[in-house]
């Protein structure tokens, strides 16, 4: 080999203790070859070889070199990388340099440590300084001095709460969580209907707070949200309470680390808490679908910043939503529901299966109104101890949807208008009639949640547009 | 010293523009009223008494009617109303 057309290039870092090894063979090589540089990530001085070595503490020739071991060893010829190696090996380094002898006083192998510029984190941020991107969104830049968090707010990026900063390293972490395209488009996002790419939700996905591998949750719960079963668009826009409540079932939910348990539809689990605020932010931000403007809402309610939670599956004899939704066994899922505040049902004194249920009705036909009926969808989430008592009387899913649909129909004379000296009610034609107050196909979302102590329930009601059953449903989106 | 920041934009970079509602009419006559019915309970109710009201007075009017209150009017609706009315009254309810 004409050595003197090529060009080594070792990387090492002195925290590495192969590196501190290979250097005795390093000075060799200087001696030897007629060119040779050499890179070290954390200590200019290292190694203390004449000749010395090329400071990359900022990394970039790592990152640039690709390098994800040290120390490495590449040969070049011009700009075209003819070999390397990595680690000490004595017979992979005479190879590759064709100089007999080398190091011999060291072990003939010993493996190297990881490179600092692939450690975490440190990858995103060499590749958003140093690397190709293609990110299309545009950038917003602001002086030095600037919080970019009171400039998210400045720029009514928020939802009241601060943002982490969507930075290019953050947003390129974000996207490392899906194998989707960022220039993939979701679909078009209400109420402006603009494109809703998933470049833009690991933006907003950053802004929330969520980690990589929440992206196939939150990409699911939009998809399902742009399902036009579901109305966003009307959801979002209503006078009513409502907003959108995620309910996430499968494999993932352990995998990421959700909350089925105590304090379910409480503060303290990132998972829960970010993928939901992830949603509300694309809908703010890509559809334009803000507070006062668009959005109408009398009220709203405290799950319009996030409501999203994980059901518990632990109990292989229960059927979960999703499965009883048409998903397939060990799939993932998101359930997405038109849903408001909690209503609580404390009911201590009940030990059968029927009564349970029966007790259950009487709080369950409060929903909306009394006496309307067809209206709103609801979630009904069983905690532990009361399922334990279906358990015990043999009653699964099934079991007790059927008696809940009984016992929450009602003879239709105390329903019209007029009946009980209240002018809201139903047609009077029904007055002869037996009326369910839900829908029997998709009324009730009976799910299994909360934490193990306590003989309570708990019903996340619904949107008054479910009235319109054909348009207006739930939706679950498997993936 | 700090350097030069930059964040990307989560929004659809779309910027919003404000329009000025057009001025109502100063009469009515010999124009075409369009009475359109957001599908919302009882809206029905309060347009059939507009109508009969126009209608007396000898003024041209044509019902539309949206799919559902919850979504947005079709284009079709919409561009039947561009074409064939002058003047839109948009019923709300409850």
């Amino acid at each position: 080999m004409a050595i003197d057309e090529y060009c080594f290039i070792a990387v090492v870092k002195r925290d590495c203790p192969t590196c501190e090894l290979v250097v005795p063979v390093l000075q060799q090589l200087r001696h030897t070859v007629a060119n040779i540089r050499i890179y070290c990530q954390d200590d200019p001085d290292f190694p203390s070889i004449p000749g010395g070595a090329i400071d990359d503490r900022t990394l970039e020739n790592s990152f640039k070199l690709k390098v994800d071991i040290v120390p490495t060893l590449i040969l070049t010829r011009g700009s075209e990388e003819i070999d390397r190696v990595h680690g000490w090996n004595r017979s992979d380094w005479e190879k590759m340099t064709g100089i007999e002898g080398l190091g011999l006083a060291l072990p003939p192998n010993q493996p190297g440590c990881g490179s600092k510029s692939v450690e975490p984190g440190v990858h995103e941020k060499l590749q958003a300084v140093y690397g190709e991107i293609g990110f299309k969104s545009r950038k917003i830049e602001f002086s030095e001095w600037d919080d970019p968090v009171e400039q998210a707010y400045d720029r009514g990026w928020t939802d009241g709460l601060p943002i982490v900063p969507p930075t290019d390293d953050r947003i390129l972490r974000m996207l490392a969580g899906t194998n989707r395209s960022p220039d993939e488009t979701l679909g078009l996002m209400p109420p402006d209907f603009k494109e809703c790419t998933i470049e833009k939700v690991a933006i907003n996905a950053v802004m929330a707070g969520a980690r990589p591998e929440y992206m196939p949750v939150i990409l699911a719960s939009i998809e399902a949200a742009l399902n036009p079963k579901f109305t966003l668009h009307g959801v979002l826009c209503t006078l009513f309470f409502s907003g959108p409540v995620i309910i996430v079932n499968g494999p993932i939910t352990k995998s990421i680390g959700m909350n089925w348990g105590h304090n379910v539809f409480g503060q303290g689990n990132r998972a829960n808490a970010t993928i939901g605020r992830t949603l509300q932010l694309v809908v703010r931000n890509v559809g334009g679908g803000r507070p006062g403007e668009i959005d109408r809402a009398v009220f709203g309610n405290p799950g319009k910043y996030t409501f999203c939670f994980a059901e518990d599956e632990t109990d292989p004899e229960w059927e979960p939503l999703h499965i009883s939704r048409g998903c397939e066994a060990g799939s993932n899922a998101v359930t997405l529901h038109h849903g408001h505040g909690t209503q609580a049902f404390a009911d201590d004194t009940a030990r059968s299966a029927d009564q349970l249920a029966k007790s259950l009705a009487m709080s369950l036909v409060n929903e909306l109104h009394p006496k309307k009926v067809q209206c709103a969808n609801i979630i009904v989430a069983i905690s532990p101890e009361h399922y334990s008592i279906y358990k015990n009387d043999g009653w699964g899913r099934k079991d007790i949807e059927d008696a809940l649909h009984h016992y929450t129909t009602r003879p239709g004379a105390d329903l019209v208008k007029g009946a009980h000296g209240i002018d809201t009610g139903i047609d009077p034609k029904l007055a002869e009639e037996m009326v369910p107050k839900f829908w029997r196909d998709h009324g009730i979302l009976l799910i299994r949640a909360g934490g193990t102590a306590g003989l309570q329930t708990a019903i996340i009601g619904g949107w008054g547009g479910g009235r319109n059953r054909n348009e207006i449903q739930p939706v679950t989106h498997q993936f | 010293m700090p350097e030069t920041q930059f964040l990307r934009d989560p929004t659809s970079e779309a910027l919003t523009t404000l329009r000025k509602p057009t001025s109502f009419p100063e009469n009515i006559e010999k124009r075409t009223i369009a009475l359109l019915d957001i599908a919302k309970e009882r809206s029905d109710e309060f347009l059939d008494h507009i109508e009969s009201k126009f209608t007396e007075k000898g003024i041209d009017v044509r019902r539309y009617r949206k799919a559902s209150n919850s979504k947005n009017a079709d284009l079709h609706t919409i561009q039947s109303i561009v074409r064939e009315a002058d003047i839109v009254i948009e019923s709300l309810a409850d």
